[in-house]
């Protein structure tokens, strides 16, 4: 168990119109989301605004079918009706200029599991899947064991 | 023995393409997968975890863990696609914080209210927490105990969970979280209709030639429909797509029409709409005649609020909210030409040519037109006014049960349709749409649940919002809080959920899977089993109801809901909860536990364990020794059997990808209220609204009415809440992701720019926002998805390190008594 | 310059169940296809493809199209490697697991 903070213990008084009632606010002994910061407590210091991890190296997925992360910053990418900045580099007919991935074909594939000669407007909107990433330790570990390592143990 | 990367993903590849074909791959058939046995993987199917879409995914396990996951191929609704948060599900159960054991506050080895969360074991937790309801209803009867549950609940949790609160303690004081999400839906359903949810179904999408998007942020929100919308969108150029909301968000990336309304003013939006298809003689005069009437609704009915709040005070109609009255057409039709473009346009600050833009969509008798919303609609003080005034215009058109013609009200939880709201988990609900006013219906749910008459109590229970109210005021001693983070999600937690979870009378209970806020508010923590580490079903937001199999066990000692639930009521004795004169008429029942007489009962225990699929454990019935889940689907189904909500058998459920109710000789429903199209239409009829004894639907007259709270010169914001597409609702499984948590990791204050300068902000400076009730530090973001106009803030409510709602207002629709988390004022000061 | 890339994919075909035997041969010499679990009740097969582009993957997907009796082909996955990485040795799994 990591070692908690014991943050405080109040029997504060709320005056109501209806009734006065006690809050008993406890010492908080579990770790949560909000760390160390007791529930009747404002955070006074949220992280500062991060901007996308703009390192544009290949992440590893933790399985096959997970959606790549985008290792790139995409601020004020144009991305609407008129414009589809993703695609400007990661389309088959713009990877050989840009080096960049090309979209997995499987994007080229319609509801019913037609060919198109393009990527199929069911996947138009590349951030539904692609997200970027910050340069953070996580919040709280996660245990996932991918299906290489688990057999491999 | 070994594999090489490229023989490893061919085997993978091969074993996803077998999955979704339904076929089983014999390693014989296979020359490089000979001697993988032990590298197999079991996929199995199930519904996602997170919102009402409801898509299906395939699940891969292997000793004793989910190891992958992928959109399943084979399901109508996602057709192999998932969102980010869909694609990521192989990761929320594995959070290095699960709870493993109860937890019960303690000082010098027993309870104490400011004592230290113990672990203990269950037989401890039990004990103290029965002892605890025990007095509760001692002291105050079945209004001193409470419970909170969840339209994340699977369908036989939340269906155990009303037997025991309703049948068992003989309390209505059972609400969920849905109340929160999808109670306005339903009042506008009940009201407009006389029959919940919706009568089209996704196949609507790639029908309809006009998406109008009311208050709703598809992009973000319902990813996955969104596909399906960008895909008709893009692939039929005639198309067009409407996009109503207070601020400029994702969903406008596809917007033909994009239009920012004042808050509020929506009201006065669809109201010009149907005045405009009255004016220019787009009524179809005779699906009105045949199929409608016209009513006049109460006004001033109020915000909702304690009796006492002075803007409370000042409505004149407030008790009698839902009330109404017979109009004709002619008087209907004078009613809305108040609405007229100008007037419209200067409470709405929408220019009259965008107006007419959106009415001439609805106008236009060939156009097809879906209308979207969710809880810009619903979250609303006039939330079922909203609901019944989209109706109308789809109702004076005509355009309604037909594919592509169709008003969707989108829900927000995986289950808020097949739990909350079809196994009536409300507090004024029963099964199958019925309500506990109604004696009839009272009769009926005591039959099927074998109880002697008067069992259940006729009066309606405490709503969510009322809830913490009387935990704060010692009207609720003892609550129950399960699968929902109230204390982060509920309104106004300063000055109500936080003082009434506290408020040393009360003794409150929280099951969940982490620690969460709720939690961490408790004085009893039940470590829960979570998806897939149970057998459960959902039913979405098309009336779609799915299955899945346990496919993992949970960590430690958890247990799921529903295991909680039926241990517990062996805790209680009939004696000691019902009056004498309840059991004279029942003798049988004397001396009897609650699990005896509610899950006992010749209904729940039918069905053997030999009816469990042994590929699949299932820690429930193993430990109660009947097919738990069967029994309580099977009790459950006959409720809305033969009554317009017909569900298929048990098993049929398993092999299938859901299917949409009613399903009559196997057959499920796409479109209701249509005669071909729906087995209960009346051969002749054409249409038929059944849920009305007459078969019409009702057009309701009501007015525009200001907020419950509106900006002034000390709170001179408006504050929206809303979610983000990385996390679900109050991020406790998704700030769990490290990829999801990375990708959005605090919430943020979104502000327009020129707002930000005459602050004297810059993007990331730390403010603090205000309202009468609290404040929250949050930063500032003036580039980011979201864009607010000037005078308008959004925020984000996933952050348990920034609670938005201790800023919130607890104003509620007076007839859904759903909360409005889109409106109240607010400062913003550098902090 | 741009690194070799393998595109490694899986489609499940559709097909009459009498002309299952004459998809397998016409099938069964092309390096690029391997064929998996006919289920020939339901008409059903799999088939992994590796081909060096996704054009590549798209003509054996038309090309299989073609033959007599399918009734579709579905592409269910697809991931691109780089292929000097698919001869590594992933997974070691000892004998008396």
């Amino acid at each position: 168990m990591k070692n908690r903070f014991k943050k405080f213990c109040i029997s504060g008084f709320a005056l109501l119109s209806v009734t006065v009632s006690i809050l008993v606010i406890a010492e908080e002994n579990i770790a949560s989301l909000r760390q160390d910061t007791p529930l009747n407590a404002v955070n006074e210091s949220p992280a500062p605004l991060q901007n996308a991890s703009n390192k544009d190296i290949k992440r590893g997925r933790s399985y096959p079918m997970q959606p790549p992360v985008i290792p790139h910053k995409i601020d004020n990418y144009q991305l609407d009706l008129k414009v589809n900045k993703c695609l400007s580099c990661h389309s088959r007919t713009q990877i050989e200029e840009s080096q960049a991935p090309m979209v997995s074909v499987t994007h080229f594939m319609d509801r019913d599991g037609n060919f198109l000669a393009d990527v199929s407007p069911r996947r138009y909107f590349c951030k539904q899947c692609h997200v970027t990433q910050i340069e953070r330790s996580n919040l709280i570990e996660n245990n996932f064991i991918d299906i290489q390592h688990l057999l491999s143990k | 023995m070994s594999m090489s990367r490229r023989e490893y993903i061919k085997y993978q590849a091969a074993t996803i393409a077998a999955t979704a074909a339904g076929i089983s791959l014999p390693s014989s058939s296979t020359n490089l997968v000979t001697d993988t046995k032990d590298a197999q993987l079991k996929w199995s199917k199930a519904p996602c975890r997170f919102c009402g879409t409801g898509c299906s995914v395939n699940v891969a396990t292997k000793a004793g863990q989910v190891v992958a996951t992928h959109g399943d191929i084979k399901s109508p609704v996602n057709r192999g696609l998932n969102c980010v948060k869909g694609y990521f599900l192989s990761k929320i159960m594995y959070g290095n914080d699960r709870l493993k054991t109860p937890l019960l506050r303690m000082k010098n080895g027993k309870f104490a209210k400011d004592g230290d969360f113990t672990p203990v074991s269950w037989d401890t937790a039990f004990d103290v927490m029965a002892e605890k309801f025990k007095k509760a209803l001692k002291d105050k009867g079945p209004e001193g105990v409470g419970m909170f549950g969840s339209g994340q609940w699977t369908v036989w949790e939340g269906y155990a969970a009303v037997k025991l609160m309703k049948a068992g303690f003989r309390s209505n004081n059972i609400d969920p979280n849905a109340r929160h999400c999808m109670a306005s839906a339903v009042g506008g359903f009940m009201r407009t209709f006389g029959i919940d949810e919706p009568m089209g179904c996704y196949d609507d999408f790639e029908h309809a030639d006009a998406f109008v998007l009311w208050g709703s942020n598809m992009a973000e929100m319902h990813p996955i429909l969104w596909t399906r919308l960008t895909d008709r969108r893009l692939s039929a150029p005639n198309t067009k797509v409407c996009v109503l909301s207070t601020f400029e968000h994702r969903s406008f990336e596809l917007a033909d029409i994009p239009i920012i309304f004042t808050p509020q003013s929506d009201l006065a939006i669809a109201n010009f709409i149907a005045n405009y298809i009255i004016q220019n003689d787009a009524v179809n005069t005779e699906f009105v005649k045949k199929y409608t009437n016209f009513r006049l609704g109460e006004t001033d009915i109020g915000y909702g609020l304690r009796p006492e709040h002075p803007t409370q005070k000042k409505s004149k109609n407030a008790k009698t909210a839902g009330k109404s009255t017979p109009i004709t057409f002619e008087e209907y039709a004078k009613f809305v030409s108040q609405y007229d473009a100008k007037k419209t346009s200067d409470i709405s600050g929408v220019s009259e040519d965008k107006l007419i833009e959106l009415a001439k969509l609805y106008a236009d008798p060939d156009k097809k037109v879906m209308s979207l919303w969710t809880m810009g609609v619903n979250q609303h003080t006039r939330g079922v006014w909203m609901n019944n005034l989209l109706y109308n215009i789809h109702l004076l058109t005509g355009k309604i049960s037909q594919p592509g013609n169709s008003p969707f009200s989108l829900t927000g939880q995986p289950s808020a349709c097949g739990t909350a709201r079809e196994v009536g988990t409300f507090s004024h609900r029963l099964p199958a749409d019925m309500v506990v006013k109604n004696p009839k219906h009272r009769a009926i749910t005591e039959k099927i649940w074998k109880l002697p008459e008067g069992t259940i109590n006729p009066i309606p229970g405490a709503h969510a919002v009322l809830q913490n109210r009387k935990l704060k005021d010692s009207e609720i001693n003892a609550y129950w809080v399960q699968c929902n983070n109230n204390m982060q999600a509920g309104p106004n937690m300063n000055e109500e959920a936080l003082p009434g979870y506290r408020n040393p009378d009360n003794f409150i209970v929280v099951s969940d899977a982490y620690p969460t806020v709720t939690a961490q508010a408790a004085d009893l923590i039940l470590p829960t089993a979570m998806w897939v580490e149970k057998e459960g079903a959902y039913g979405n937001a098309e009336r779609r109801t799915q299955f899945w199999h346990q496919l993992v066990d949970a960590p430690g000692s958890s247990k799921s809901d529903v295991w909680q639930v039926m241990e517990f009521s062996k805790r209680f004795n009939t004696n000691e909860v019902w009056s004498e004169e309840l059991l004279a008429k029942k003798p049988e029942y004397k001396n009897k536990t609650l699990f005896d007489v509610l899950f006992k009962n010749g209904n729940v225990d039918k069905y053997p364990l030999s009816d469990i699929n042994k590929e699949y454990n299932n820690h429930e019935s193993e430990d109660f020794g009947f097919y738990v889940q069967k029994g309580l689907f099977e009790e459950y189904a006959q409720f809305g059997r033969g009554h317009g909500h017909d569900l298929a058998d048990f098993d049929t459920y398993h092999k299938t990808r859901g299917l949409r109710w009613p399903v009559v000789n196997g057959q499920e429903t796409l479109w209701r209220f249509r005669e071909g199209s729906d087995p209960y239409v009346e051969k002749g009829k054409g249409f038929q609204f059944y849920g009305k004894p007459d078969g019409r639907a009702i057009i309701f007259a009501l007015p525009y009415e200001p907020a419950a709270e509106s900006p002034d010169k000390e709170f001179p914001f408006w504050l929206s809440t809303g979610r983000v597409l990385e996390h679900w609702h109050s991020g406790s499984m998704t700030q769990r992701v490290p990829e999801l948590y990375k990708a959005f990791p605090d919430a943020l204050c979104f502000m327009h720019p020129a707002d930000a300068k005459n602050k004297g902000l810059r993007r990331g400076d730390k403010i603090k926002i205000s309202s009468k009730r609290g404040a929250m530090v949050t930063r500032v973001e003036t580039r980011g998805r979201n864009k607010p106009p000037q005078g308008l803030i959004f925020v984000p409510w996933f952050d348990a390190r920034q609670l938005i709602n201790k800023v919130t207002l607890d104003a509620t629709d007076p007839i859904s008594k759903q909360t409005d988390f889109k409106k109240c004022a607010v400062n913003i000061e550098k902090a | 310059m741009k690194n070799q890339e393998s595109h490694i994919s899986s489609v499940i075909v559709h097909i009459e169940p009498n002309c299952i035997n004459e998809f397998i041969e016409s099938l069964i010499t092309i390096p690029a296809l391997e064929i998996m679990s006919p289920e020939r009740k339901q008409g059903k097969i799999i088939v992994v493809i590796e081909a060096p582009s996704e054009k590549s993957t798209g003509d054996h997907i038309e090309m299989m199209k073609s033959i007599k009796g399918v009734l579709s082909v579905t592409m269910v996955y697809h991931q691109t490697e780089a292929t000097d990485s698919l001869d590594e040795e992933v997974i070691t799994i000892s004998d008396n697991t």
